[in-house]
């Protein structure tokens, strides 16, 4: 389906199927271009030339809408509710009409609330009256929240459909990997309109799109250049390097810890790439990852997690939530994000059509590295500000959190139901090696460690190799901190 | 006797009289050989009991009756399972439904007949030293005896505690299917376990369901 068809449909999803006029309409599907035009009718100095453009603007959009707006009508996909004013149409989605199209079945869904289980948290509301717990939105189980793409054999313009595509289905993070191959294969104006259109697109599903790229192989001006194009963009870039890569490229590197949007990974630590997402930081195992390299041809990419809840760790320790309280608030998550991963795995076939048609070869490889994350907002604060008690029940949660997923896979396997069950505790902010207790704190819930070898000293940031020697030294500055490396 | 007395009663068995041994993930267990169970006369809610008890319990999460039935009639393999036993059932090895294509056509047609037998283990996929997530039910067998259909299932290794109540769900699940298909009433149940075994990280949970029978 056309995406600005497919943006008319989400318009209604939002309402519930409240009526919407071609005004309405205008504003969502052309979010941009509306505020553009509006700009120039409101124009501050009144000039009439400037607003006459507005104007015309404005009428274009209106017209442009309108022809796919009159094509939804005739295939009875939209109803006109009624015609108002100067004789401005309303539309609502006719729930009706049987739907052949996935997307457009799965939004009539959503607008008609069809097939859709009870999915409130259970258990857990004396945690969720108490703002302990930050409520899922109802169609969290309908969608995936990070995923990897393998960009392989794709042209830019095949790659954009198809995020384009998975970005209904996803509601935190998309990231590419190998965007180095991309960089090299494709030219610099492609890529540039490739990004514009994945940054629109992206904000407009509010979705975060981390693009994995390493430094080998790839010309060094060209990478820089395109690296600093993402300043325009809300995307973000995260090279995998390692300490070693980072001596021998010094000036390269030099210029790159100096654009915002650029994380490092070192590689060398942390064999997987991790994900940046909005809700924080995703990582998958070595293992997970290493079967993954094994078959990626295959596959369009990888599953990095499919459900997430956040848990206010400040309004937990502030009130006094007992250590025995906590650990009950974990598990009865737990169990509510087994429910929700059983609904995911039963409605596999139709939620995530698109990806399981995709992976067709090897759909099982796609889910296997699936985590679930119980995220524990403002969690870094409250360690420093408190004991060693505190790391010690979050290291005895985490165990036990571990030790109920393990027995919950053997209750399933032994049901006839072998399935992975994999569920950890998180931070809502992505590592970083800002100080020792962070570290502590992150590797001990979140598996993650730090960049090796750098000081954060006089204002400087320091990379060291093994033998102590500083390889490069930048000045820290409001985008060179050391939350850059992860 | 009903079913959930049953499970009760052969929990208390292997409790008092299984061996103990510590299996490959270093897990303590309690183990009796080739069990033999018959429900006489299975009826849906009798069934159920000791899958209700499962679920009614807050210490863990146990599937539910949907899915635990779902993965016994699933012809396509759902991507997040290792393996379903609908997908081994009604699609063995992508080409075969055993079901819908032999054994109730071969109900219908011989009434009599002692062939009447699904294969879950595949021997292609299965008997490799690699692969730990193998089918614990591996055999069904179906006949009709006084106009009633009978099932009986050989069970490689069952966790008793919580597999037996879901595969008998499963099991009195397909029954249900192929009697509905052949028009004939519901036999008896039976299940062959080779290795019926109990964690010892369950028999606190045990005794407390035996107690609850005082």
């Amino acid at each position: 389906m056309n995406t600005q068809k497919q943006k008319v449909l989400l318009a209604f999803t939002k309402e519930k199927n409240k009526p919407l006029s071609t005004s309405d309409l205008v504003k969502h599907v052309f979010k941009k271009e509306y505020e553009e035009c509006q700009d120039k009718i409101t124009t501050p100095t009144k000039d009439k030339e400037v607003i006459k453009l507005g104007k015309r603007e404005l009428a274009r959009l209106h017209r442009k809408l309108l022809y796919h707006l009159n094509t939804l009508v005739q295939d009875s996909t939209l109803i006109v509710t009624n015609v108002k004013g100067k004789g401005e149409k309303h539309y609502a989605v006719n729930t009706q009409k049987e739907q052949d199209d996935y997307k457009l079945k799965k939004i009539v869904e959503t607008i008609t609330g069809r097939e859709l289980e009870n999915v409130d948290l259970q258990g857990l509301e004396k945690f969720i009256s108490k703002g302990y717990i930050k409520k899922p939105k109802s169609n969290y189980i309908r969608k995936l929240k990070t995923i990897l793409i393998n960009p392989k054999g794709k042209t830019l313009t095949e790659l954009f459909i198809l995020l384009e595509d998975l970005m209904v289905t996803i509601t935190d993070t998309i990231a590419i990997e190998d965007f180095q191959t991309l960089i090299s294969q494709n030219e610099p104006e492609h890529l540039q309109t490739f990004l514009r259109k994945l940054d629109y697109e992206s904000q407009e599903y509010n979705i975060q799109i981390n693009l994995l790229l390493e430094a080998k192989s790839t010309d060094q001006a060209r990478m820089t250049d395109f690296l600093e194009s993402l300043k325009k963009t809300n995307l973000k870039a995260i090279l995998l390097t390692s300490v070693e890569e980072i001596g021998n490229k010094n000036r390269l590197f030099k210029k790159l810890l100096g654009i915002t949007n650029v994380s490092f990974q070192n590689k060398a630590i942390n064999h997987s790439p991790i994900i940046l997402g909005k809700e924080g930081a995703y990582s998958v195992s070595r293992k997970h990852w290493d079967e993954y390299l094994q078959v990626k041809n295959d596959l369009t990419g990888l599953l990095y997690s499919s459900t997430s809840v956040v848990v206010d760790a400040k309004k937990v320790f502030e009130r006094k939530l007992t250590y025995f309280e906590f650990r009950e608030l974990i598990i009865e998550l737990a169990k509510n994000m087994i429910k929700a991963m059983t609904h995911q795995r039963r409605n596999a076939d139709t939620l995530f059509f698109k990806i399981n048609h995709l992976n067709k070869a090897k759909q099982k490889e796609f889910y296997q590295a699936n985590t679930s994350y119980i995220r524990l907002k403002h969690i870094e604060s409250e360690v420093k500000n408190s004991d060693d008690e505190l790391l010690n029940l979050l290291e005895s949660t985490t165990e036990q959190l571990k030790e109920f997923c393990t027995s919950s896979e053997t209750i399933f396997k032994s049901c006839g139901l072998p399935t992975r069950i994999r569920i950890k505790l998180g931070t809502t902010t992505p590592t970083s090696t800002k100080d020792v207790v962070t570290n502590e704190i992150i590797k001990t819930i979140d598996s993650h460690h730090s960049f090796a070898n750098i000081k954060d000293t006089n204002q400087l940031i320091t990379i060291f190799n093994e033998c102590k020697t500083a390889l490069i030294e930048v000045k820290r500055t409001e985008s060179v901190t050391l939350e850059k490396f992860i | 006797m009903k079913t959930i007395d049953v499970w009760k009663q052969k929990l208390k068995k292997i409790k008092n009289e299984g061996y103990t041994y510590v299996d490959i993930d270093n897990r303590r267990a309690k183990e009796l050989l080739n069990v033999i169970i018959t429900i006489e006369d299975p009826k849906k809610q009798e069934i159920e009991g000791p899958l209700d008890y499962l679920s009614a319990q807050h210490k863990w999460l146990y599937p539910s009756k949907t899915e635990i039935s779902n993965v016994m009639f699933k012809e396509i393999l759902n991507p997040a399972y290792d393996y379903t036993y609908g997908g081994r059932i009604f699609n063995f090895a992508d080409k075969f439904n055993q079901i819908n294509n032999f054994i109730i056509p071969l109900l219908k047609k011989q009434p009599l007949t002692r062939a009447a037998v699904v294969s879950v283990y595949n021997p292609i996929e299965d008997s490799n030293f690699t692969n730990t997530n193998k089918p614990g039910i591996i055999m069904l067998y179906f006949r009709i005896i006084e106009e009633k259909l009978t099932i009986s299932a050989v069970i490689r290794s069952q966790d008793f505690f919580f597999g037996w109540p879901a595969n008998i769900y499963q099991i009195y699940s397909l029954q249900k299917y192929v009697a509905e298909n052949l028009n004939v009433e519901i036999g008896s149940l039976t299940t062959l376990s080779n290795s019926t075994h109990i964690f010892e990280s369950n028999f606190e949970d045990i005794n407390q369901l035996v107690q609850e029978e005082k």
